[in-house]
């Protein structure tokens, strides 16, 4: 089995885990921009993170012959200040020429604020200067639905945004057809507790289709599993999906929807 | 797009399953496809939603054995719990609906960074 990470947060990760993940078939991880559990101070603190995604991090995941893409941005939970996140995201042009960087992201809405929409919206019109692919986090819990919904208007209200160059990641049951049907990419978090268990994905597999669908762990310093896709794919093959079809869904579909990147090149 | 760039519908039959491309439109193949039988899924999964089942009863329990009232997410709850009896199809959907914020402006200021899993009505 070959499988790809399309969203994993390693800088929380210990190196047995590039490790497991790698004996269970994975052959690249994309990271994220995201809180780090606490709210850094100053845009230096974001500079370093930066440089942590795109030096340090790909150097720990060769190690174990691991590609390590990332996504750069400033994340929701610390976009209340927008004087602090414009000085971020006028950071960002001078990394998104460093060779592991796929696009923009996470960005999206925590809480559904007037300032988050703010920052979404300033990192958006980043992505469209720039020609970069968007990750988006939706919220958790009870704000992922209004959340989705206006971050999917202000994506449609920018004529420059292509949908299929778009990523909206952590749906479930209740965001996934808005989402693939403004023609955008949909991701499915695997989470023990929050977001979707891997029974959970394989129903909206088999509800929606394997088209721009993909499966992550976004494993970070919370309750996480690196190992929850091949999980996952061991659940479709307890349900009799073929081989040809777990490719597709954990391997394909984040290779054709990451190439779009000229960044993301995987060893043949 | 059109034929052939949707997801695979299986087709069972001698010499095991193969694979019928159907049109990308996922409302198309809406239900489409139903890779086990009843008796497959309950085999394969009965014990474990009985198990989830039970945990569910035993909260409800424990929360009405303790003193004080329901909050918010309590009410919730039980409006979430009404969704699962029945037919009606996309049970999961209704479930998420049940705890969701269903109003549509932003609010003036994030409260805190965090999320409690039912909305508050405020």
């Amino acid at each position: 089995m070959r499988y790809i990470e399309p969203h994993a947060h390693m800088v929380s990760r210990t190196t047995d885990d590039y490790e497991r993940m790698a004996f269970a078939g994975c052959a690249a991880v994309c990271e994220p921009a995201f809180w780090a559990g606490f709210d850094r101070s100053s845009p230096a603190g974001f500079h370093d993170y930066f440089c942590q995604l795109t030096e340090h991090e790909p150097r720990r995941a060769a190690k174990f012959g691991l590609k390590h893409f990332s996504w750069l941005c400033i994340n929701s939970k610390e976009a209340e200040d927008v004087q602090l996140a414009a000085e971020v995201i006028a950071l960002i042009p001078q990394f998104l020429d460093r060779p592991n960087v796929l696009g923009i992201g996470e960005i999206g809405l925590n809480k559904n604020s007037r300032n988050e929409l703010r920052v979404l919206e300033m990192q958006v019109e980043l992505a469209a200067k720039y020609q970069q692919l968007i990750l988006v986090h939706t919220p958790h819990l009870e704000d992922k639905l209004k959340g989705t919904r206006l971050i999917l208007d202000v994506l449609k209200n920018d004529p420059r945004i292509r949908p299929e160059r778009v990523i909206i990641d952590h749906v479930e049951e209740h965001t996934v057809a808005m989402v693939l049907d403004r023609g955008m990419w949909a991701g499915m978090t695997l989470y023990p507790e929050t977001k979707c268990t891997p029974a959970r994905a394989v129903d909206i597999l088999e509800i929606y289709g394997h088209e721009r669908l993909w499966l992550n762990s976004a494993c970070d310093w919370g309750v996480s599993d690196p190992l929850a896709v091949p999980k996952t794919a061991l659940e479709m093959k307890r349900r009799g999906h073929v081989a040809a079809a777990i490719d597709q869904v954990i391997f394909q579909n984040p290779q054709k929807f990451l190439r779009q990147s000229k960044n993301f090149k995987l060893p043949k | 797009m059109g034929w052939g760039d949707g997801p695979l519908l299986p087709l069972f039959g001698i010499g095991g399953p193969f694979y019928l491309p159907l049109p990308c439109n996922h409302s198309d193949v809406y239900f489409v496809h139903e890779r086990m039988t009843r008796q497959q899924v309950l085999d394969l999964y009965f014990l474990d939603a009985r198990h989830k089942l039970v945990e569910l009863a035993a909260f409800l329990d424990r929360a009405e054995r303790a003193t004080g009232k329901d909050d918010f997410r309590l009410q919730a709850f039980r409006a979430a719990l009404s969704k699962l009896a029945g037919k009606k199809k996309h049970k999961a959907r209704a479930v998420l609906l049940a705890f969701s914020d269903p109003t549509a402006k932003p609010v003036a200021k994030a409260p805190g960074k965090g999320a409690v899993g039912a909305f508050n009505g405020k």
